[in-house]
């Protein structure tokens, strides 16, 4: 939990949880980002997920969709004051760049679908997305009004 | 897996001779030097590297080179936008300018730059190493500094936490271009690779 | 004037060649990007040499080689690649290569190379 008004860089497979008016970045290829926002407590996240699902015996959950999404929420509302019945999400990233192999083909996909399936199934309801593509996303969350700043490789900022 | 410190030095100045070579064919190629400023190995936490290199939004040319054979390798040369355009004039001899934007001969003066440094690297280390290795097509992708850096890391920090990282960072000279080398020896397949060198111990 | 197929999977590369071969009185007749499309060019084209890349997607170089020397036993083709080890060297010279350039090479190497092949007809 970060509370000087700063801007915080989320690693890839990682999460942060921020206040307002504090800002939360990460850049995201073929990962989602899962930004969560609570309007009212005035807190926000971002998750970096970098696989669907979890095998062996990793201890960093926030790799996965699941269950790091799970409980990416769980701490939102624990240590961030977020009630459940008014995080919204916002979902960026999966693109489609290098040519993989093995696990990580199509992953992007994978990754998105695995994060829609799970917000639908915590009951949080997603307010803007933005995936796929073949560039990378920077992307920027404001505490203290939600919005989204996202900038894919080679285009103009959007506000989402 | 741990490597000791003795391994590790060992390590460095191998795969510092692949570079070497790898560099001299780089300024043979572009007919002006590439010249080392940098050259490092050490062992990288995924998480770190990746937070650390996820603030860089600078646009850059990259081009990973995947090897097959029996010491799996990974290869990343990284530039910046503006100077893939500079080398692909150096490369195809005509005046520095004459490219003003990427386009089909930069990404194929990429293409072919990165197969020059990936042949070489492999070139050494199969001779110091009696490895088999062998550099696939290079992919070349433009984006963010750090999503590029994050892609070559990505499927080994699947698996494993901590890994091998060879870093060098070279100065064309002439120019102010600053261009980024990273290897990244599996660290499954490494084993191998310290065993021959323990047996020339 | 002698024929030349300029085989390699980067066009800069065939670019390059192609200025190299015609400043030195050779003809380009046809360039291709791999091995496969190597063989379809050489039956179509009948070029007295071919320069032939090992490193390109889909049929690779050795394979090119290969797939050239079964169509006909008196091709004539000149490897040139970045990969200079001993494996490599001796998969291309035991499947019928005339000589094998490393990249990067100087004018001269490659042209000469070119010629003496076509000296032994």
């Amino acid at each position: 939990m970060n509370d000087a008004p700063n801007i915080y860089t989320v690693g890839v497979g990682d999460a942060k949880i921020a206040r307002a008016p504090n800002q939360l970045k990460t850049l995201l290829g073929s990962c989602i980002g899962i930004a969560l926002y609570d309007p009212i407590a005035k807190v926000g996240g971002i998750l970096h997920v970098m696989l669907p699902k979890k095998t062996g015996n990793d201890q960093k959950l926030t790799k996965y969709a699941d269950p790091g999404l799970p409980f990416f929420i769980g701490q939102i509302i624990k240590n961030g004051g977020a009630s459940k019945n008014t995080l919204l999400a916002k979902i960026f990233g999966g693109a489609k760049m290098f040519e993989t192999a093995g696990k990580l083909i199509n992953i992007g996909e994978k990754n998105e679908q695995e994060v829609r399936r799970i917000l639908k199934e915590e009951g949080i309801k997603i307010v803007a997305a933005k995936t796929g593509g073949t560039k990378g996303y920077n992307i920027a969350l404001d505490t203290t009004t939600g919005n989204v700043e996202c900038r894919i490789f080679g285009e103009a900022i959007c506000i989402y | 897996m741990v490597i000791s410190p003795e391994r590790l030095r060992m390590l460095e100045v191998i795969m510092k001779l692949s570079i070497d070579n790898a560099s001299r064919a780089l300024s043979k190629t572009l007919r002006t030097g590439a010249k080392i400023t940098l050259s490092k190995i050490y062992m990288a936490d995924f998480n770190e590297a990746t937070e650390k290199m996820n603030t860089d939004t600078r646009e850059m040319t990259g081009i990973i080179v995947n090897f097959k054979g029996n010491l799996g390798c990974k290869m990343l040369f990284m530039l910046p936008l503006e100077g893939s355009t500079i080398l692909t004039d150096y490369y195809l001899r005509q005046p520095v300018g004459t490219t003003k934007e990427f386009n089909a001969d930069t990404e194929s003066v990429s293409q072919e730059l990165g197969n020059i440094l990936a042949s070489h690297i492999s070139n050494t280390l199969v001779s110091d190493f009696n490895a088999t290795l062998l550099p696939e097509p290079p992919q070349v992708h433009n984006d963010y500094a750090g999503i590029i850096f994050s892609s070559l890391l990505l499927e080994q920090g699947i698996y494993c936490d901590q890994l091998l990282l060879v870093e060098t960072i070279f100065e064309i000279c002439k120019t102010e271009i600053t261009c980024y080398l990273f290897l990244l020896p599996e660290l499954a397949s490494l084993g191998k690779l310290l065993d021959a060198i323990g047996e020339r111990k | 004037m002698k024929r030349i197929l300029v085989v390699d999977d980067a066009k800069v590369v065939r670019m390059v060649i192609k200025q190299i071969l015609t400043r030195n009185g050779f003809l380009v007749v046809g360039e291709a990007e791999n091995g496969r499309e190597a063989l379809e060019k050489y039956k179509e084209l009948k070029p007295d040499a071919v320069t032939m890349d090992i490193v390109m997607p889909e049929i690779d170089g050795i394979q090119g080689l290969k797939d050239i020397l079964d169509y006909d036993k008196n091709a004539k083709v000149v490897m040139i690649s970045a990969i200079d080890q001993r494996d490599a060297l001796q998969a291309a010279l035991l499947n019928g290569a005339c000589d094998f350039v490393v990249k990067p090479f100087e004018d001269d190497r490659m042209v000469s190379a070119l010629n003496s092949v076509l000296a032994k007809e």
